[in-house]
């Protein structure tokens, strides 16, 4: 059942973040969501850009449900922004199927320890170079990247290219 | 009577019972006007609630109409505040205030008959691939292509709903039509709630749009998100009460739950899916699916009980808010009176993955006490001790109701606790 995959997937995602960081947040988790659906593993979520990079409306209902479910925990930072997951008390019933857990390794080791930040400028330069894809075959570095810091401003070029040559070292680009 | 007046020629004013006037110019008169928009006044807003609620024969066109106007003024508000955030110059400002209206306007233009309750035979998720194709064709198309002298065609509207969009001017954009604070959301509240006459869903909307404010976001990641000052706390929760209310009492209520079934059933078996050639969807209306049910009143089971009024009866219900256990129970006894009762007509209504999230909402709020932004669920005492919806029921027809509940109330009492 494809909602039952879904979850799996998420589940394994933040047993496997965990193992890296205590930090992981609602943003982060969309992202690493997003890179593994990239990874070609079909969750079928709709992404799209929102405040820090792809977003998907559908996986944060979805989050929701799972922290109604006891799936999921998502308790409120202490900061006082922002949220901190955790597998729930019902979360140990999910596994993912096996020849998935490749593609969760390769995700988790290529971004489990990005910060939010990272995650965010990462996640928008891959989703932006997947478009421009459509209209170039090879968009080249600058375009990507002067599209990215027109749709996130406060990042530098210098942080931003550091982001799509690191992309490029995993070979998503 | 005002002829020669600029302004009189370029607007018109229309009259609507949720927001007053609500004006519009030529060529947003143009699209109103064409076959796509003027289909959209005999798609009802809530389906068959009218069979619940008598009012409630409202349509996705007034709806659209007040999208466009609650956006315009969330829009309106945030400018007149933050202009300078923005750096945004006077053509800027105009070409994003039409692009939102338009999107706004056009949002529910692949809507099928009977808006949600019919979303399965479009074979797709929902109606927004519809909706981008009507946008990218004749006759619209070439209507928003009207607008070419602010600087949007017909690729931009299409492009404002697209995923794939990469354009920084829409993703701000966006969260007016579609954030927790959208302009959708308080037309439907509003409108729903008027219709219906339920009183619960209505909220002070004047102050909560003009409460509205961008603030650099908390996260220190530097994007301006919009957020509630701290005066507009109490009409934020009123928002957020309306659509809780709204749905235990009207998107809920177990006969239009009933109703919904019962159209969605026949609809799978006499149309099956609805046709993908644009000229022909848009012949597909609630009028041509009453017709169809007039066809079928005399030899199909839900044809006869939608238009005589006669749903399926509720036999069973958890209440509003289930835990862990009682989801299991639940989903037993389900199993268990399916056994006991083969062959009798009946259906679960399971409310779980229904849109109805209020907890932990995101939206930040001014603080009164620290002066920074907070969490709006760890500053409201209220919206705090929301819980989610999760309710499931058990309905069937008239003939078998008395035993099957018979049977759901001895389970859950007694038989259901005895493994626990």
């Amino acid at each position: 059942m494809a909602q039952d995959m879904r979850r799996e997937a998420i589940i394994s995602l933040v047993q496997g973040v965990h193992k890296k960081t205590d930090q992981l947040g609602k943003i982060q988790l969309q992202k690493l969501v997003y890179f593994l659906q990239e990874a070609g593993v079909p969750l079928d979520y709709k992404f799209e850009i929102y405040h820090y990079g792809p977003y998907s409306f559908e996986l944060a209902d979805e989050m929701s449900s799972m922290d109604s479910l006891g799936v999921l925990s998502v308790a409120a930072d202490p900061s006082g922004y922002g949220f901190n997951i955790n597998v729930g008390s019902h979360g140990s019933k999910y596994r993912i199927d096996k020849r998935y857990l490749p593609k969760i390794d390769d995700v988790i080791s290529n971004f489990g320890a990005d910060t939010p930040a990272k995650l965010e400028v990462k996640s928008t330069v891959h989703f932006v170079n997947k478009v421009l894809k459509k209209q170039v075959r090879n968009p080249q570095e600058k375009v990507v990247v002067a599209k990215v810091r027109e749709l996130k401003p406060r990042f530098t070029e210098a942080f931003i290219s550091e982001c799509f040559h690191e992309l490029k070292g995993v070979r998503l680009i | 009577m005002s002829e020669g007046l600029p302004l009189s020629e370029a607007l018109t004013i229309i009259r609507d019972p949720v927001h007053g006037f609500i004006k519009l110019n030529k060529t947003e008169m143009a699209i109103v006007a064409s076959r796509p928009f003027q289909r959209l006044r005999y798609i009802r807003q809530l389906a068959l609630t009218n069979l619940v609620y008598p009012g409630a024969e409202h349509s996705r066109f007034a709806h659209s109409l007040g999208v466009m106007n609650f956006a315009t003024r969330i829009y309106d508000t945030l400018l007149e505040k933050h202009r300078d955030l923005l750096g945004w110059n006077q053509q800027r400002i105009e070409k994003n205030r039409q692009l939102l209206r338009l999107a706004a306007l056009l949002h529910d233009i692949g809507h099928g008959p009977f808006s949600h309750a019919s979303e399965e035979l479009l074979g797709e998720k929902d109606h927004e691939p519809i909706s981008s194709r009507l946008m990218s064709a004749k006759p619209l198309s070439d209507l928003i292509d009207g607008f070419a002298g602010v600087g949007i065609t017909a690729k931009d509207v299409v492009a404002f709903f697209s995923a794939e969009s990469i354009d920084p001017d829409i993703a701000f954009l966006r969260e007016i039509y579609s954030g927790e604070l959208d302009a959708d959301k308080l037309d439907y509240l509003l409108r729903d709630s008027l219709y219906t006459g339920v009183h619960y869903g209505r909220f002070d909307f004047e102050r909560l749009i003009n409460s509205l404010i961008l603030i650099e976001d908390p996260k220190g990641f530097g994007n301006n998100i919009v957020a509630v000052e701290y005066g507009g706390l109490h009409a934020l929760e009123a928002l957020v009460l309306a659509r809780y209310f709204m749905f235990t009492q009207v998107y809920f209520h177990k006969i239009r739950r009933a109703f919904d079934h019962h159209l969605l059933e026949f609809l799978k078996r006499y149309v099956g899916k609805y046709p993908t050639s644009l000229s022909e969807y848009l012949d597909w209306d609630d009028n041509r699916v009453f017709a169809l049910l007039q066809k079928h009143r005399k030899n199909d089971d839900n044809a006869r009980r939608i238009l005589e009024r006669k749903p399926f009866k509720e036999a069973f219900t958890t209440h509003e808010h289930i835990n862990d256990e009682q989801r299991t129970r639940f989903q037993w006894m389900w199993k268990e009176v399916r056994n006991n009762f083969k062959g009798v007509s009946m259906f679960c209504d399971t409310a779980e993955k229904s849109p109805h999230k209020f907890e932990k909402v995101s939206t930040y709020i001014m603080s009164r006490t620290t002066e920074k932004p907070a969490l709006v669920w760890k500053e409201s005492g209220i919206i705090k001790e929301l819980k989610n919806i999760e309710q499931y029921r058990i309905f069937v027809g008239e003939t078998h109701r008395k035993k099957i509940h018979e049977f759901c109330q001895d389970f859950w009492l007694n038989q259901g606790k005895k493994t626990e």
